[in-house]
């Protein structure tokens, strides 16, 4: 697998505002024999006293304790063995923070979104808000969402999740990525802002945007950088951006066009999926971890995956509660529309006189006009 | 009786009030019974939050009585959005059962959490307005399972407490009920106060994952600062 990875961090304007410098921060690492890729992006928290060095020391270790469970893949193939070692890597991040700062670690909050890739597949690892997408490709150059770890923020709409936390074991999720990935894409909250739209990527934007930095390998850190810092961006989200893009070379310069593009079709099939839950993206990649493998990763981490029914339809009911609504308004107007002409007839006793029209009709049924005609003349 | 915009499907911010309407609350202070200033109060809340459109929208309010007329607490103004919430009234009277308020509050909190759940409405934390001027009067038992039952709810993150004791609030009592400290307050400063949690709360309600709240500073009312 050739691999080019893009990656930038950028300081937001409410972070200069402030005063306070750019807290997130990213590091990439390949394996020995350069088969895996291990990039890891994180976001250090706004409220945090020392957010921008909790972001790069967790970034950095986390990156190095990633790369290192690749190559174990290829000599063991997959397994929950996976999961052990990844919550070992994070145990170990904070066993080191500990050491160096003490034993109250939140002043160091970060959050963290993670790939380790090859070509026969990898996994995303996730704590708190940002995004990971990995994408397959196709010969005509399309790029096809083959699986995606959304925000994990928890009940509360302005909170997220760290590592720092007591109960950070509860909120670590991994999912897995199908062989051969064309492009797999990490951002955190705000850069996600400006490239996606809520969590689906926007066709035009994203699709320019991993163009030009593709066209331009030597350039690519820059002008993501720049893309990131544009007015447009700036406008959507005045956040700190962080952004890591991972190419697959090998296959993208299969593709015939050799320009990738995103089909709006694609994208609003995976938005349905994704309305479900992370299961049906689980249940998509098959190669390098199957659904069964998948499953049991979550479980044994705590990810909170909607495996059974009622979630499925409690996850489709809060999606779509608007139509629903309007299902069920539009119901009972019809309902009240029947009883209504319902009553309307029995209240004026309409029906004996309809029957007479209806029975009048059919007893005048095969008798000639003229017959008709002389037998009202005659009465 | 609930007043919820269910169609508006932007994110909330709901807020519990705890308010003493005790006897106790007829004492005069700057020459004004602390039962007016508090409803004077409640009528610039009222208007502040008609002031900022994001708090409009995204603010949610519900009060719990303590004392008043018929002495038992009970929930004097079910859920309503900021934009429906108008001045209500209170009348002092009777004791001040605090501890026996708390569950019907924090009962009251979950019930609206789910509720937003239902109607696939985001929210922040709640947050918890404690205000009273005296000492509690239920039973030991009640205030000790009270205090347990807070502090459990503020341990597991479902809910944020503030308690803010009125002119000769026994502080001491009051501190039981939950981690973060008591703030004292004058009662003529609940015009401040009320504008003060108007702002904070607008605040609340536009803030993100991960980012810093600067609450503004709580000088105009608080005798200690936060």
């Amino acid at each position: 697998m050739s691999i080019l990875t893009v990656a930038a961090t950028v300081v937001g304007q409410s972070h200069l505002a402030r005063g306070a410098g750019c807290e997130d921060a990213f590091s990439i690492v390949k394996s020995e024999d350069g088969r895996w890729t291990s990039a890891v992006l994180c976001d250090g928290c706004g409220s945090s006293k020392h957010a921008a060095e909790g972001a790069r020391v967790t970034a950095h270790f986390l990156c190095q304790e990633l790369v290192k469970i690749g190559p174990r893949i290829d000599a063991d193939g997959p397994g929950e063995w996976v999961v052990d070692k990844v919550v070992t890597g994070i145990a170990s991040l904070r066993e080191a923070m500990r050491g160096a700062y003490g034993s109250d670690l939140r002043e160091y909050s970060a959050t963290v979104v993670a790939a380790l890739v090859s070509d026969r597949g990898g996994f995303m690892l996730h704590v708190g808000d940002g995004i990971v997408s990995a994408f397959s490709g196709t010969d005509d150059g399309q790029l096809k969402l083959s699986s995606q770890s959304n925000p994990k923020n928890g009940e509360y709409a302005n909170e997220t999740f760290y590592l720092t936390e007591p109960g950070w074991i509860r909120n670590v999720y991994i999912t897995p990525i199908a062989s051969n990935p064309a492009v797999v894409l990490l951002c955190t909250d705000g850069a996600q802002d400006v490239i996606y739209d809520g969590n689906s990527p926007v066709t035009q934007k994203a699709t320019e945007f991993l163009n030009i930095c593709l066209a331009n390998p030597s350039e690519g850190p820059h002008i993501l950088e720049k893309f990131l810092l544009s007015p447009i961006a700036a406008r959507r989200n005045n956040d700190d951006k962080g952004c890591i893009i991972i190419y697959n070379t090998s296959i993208l310069l299969k593709a015939a066009s050799g320009e990738l593009n995103i089909t709006a079709a694609d994208n609003i099939f995976e938005q349905k999926t994704q309305s479900f839950s992370d299961i049906h993206l689980i249940k998509s990649a098959s190669s390098a971890f199957n659904a069964v493998e998948a499953a049991r990763f979550h479980s044994i981490v705590g990810g909170r995956v909607g495996v059974g029914g009622a979630s499925l339809i409690r996850s489709y009911v809060r999606k779509n509660a608007h139509d629903i609504r309007l299902f069920i308004i539009l119901l009972t107007c019809f309902t009240v529309f029947i009883f209504s002409v319902y009553f309307i007839i029995e209240y004026f006793q309409l029906s004996s006189l309809l029957s007479l029209y209806f029975k009048g009709s059919q007893l005048t049924e095969g008798i000639p006009a003229e017959s008709i005609a002389n037998n009202r003349a005659a009465r | 009786m609930a007043s919820i915009d269910f169609t508006n499907l932007t994110q909330r911010t709901p807020c519990a009030l705890i308010l003493d309407a005790s006897m106790s609350m007829n004492t005069l202070e700057g020459g004004r019974r602390r039962i007016d200033l508090l409803n004077e109060g409640i009528a610039a809340f009222s208007n502040a939050l008609k002031e900022d459109l994001v708090a409009l929208s995204r603010v949610q309010i519900a009060a719990i009585n303590v004392g008043g007329p018929l002495g038992t607490p009970r929930i004097f103004m079910d859920w309503t959005d900021a934009s429906e919430f108008g001045p209500f009234h209170m009348t002092a009277g009777q004791d001040t059962p605090l501890g026996a308020a708390v569950p019907i509050a924090l009962d009251a909190i979950e019930l609206q959490k789910n509720t937003l759940r239902q109607n696939g409405i985001s929210y922040t934390r709640p947050w918890l307005m404690v205000l009273t001027d005296g000492a509690p009067t239920d039973a030991a038992s009640v205030w000790q399972q009270a205090c347990a039952a807070l502090r459990a709810a503020e341990a597991d993150r479902k809910v944020e407490v503030f308690l803010v004791g009125v002119g000769q609030a026994d502080m001491l009592k009051l501190s039981e009920l939950a981690a973060r400290p008591p703030l004292a307050m004058s009662a003529v400063r609940f015009r401040e106060f009320f504008v003060w949690l108007s702002a904070s709360l607008g605040q609340i309600a536009r803030s993100v994952p991960g980012a810093r709240v600067d609450l503004p500073p709580n000088d105009p009312w608080a005798s200690v600062k936060l």
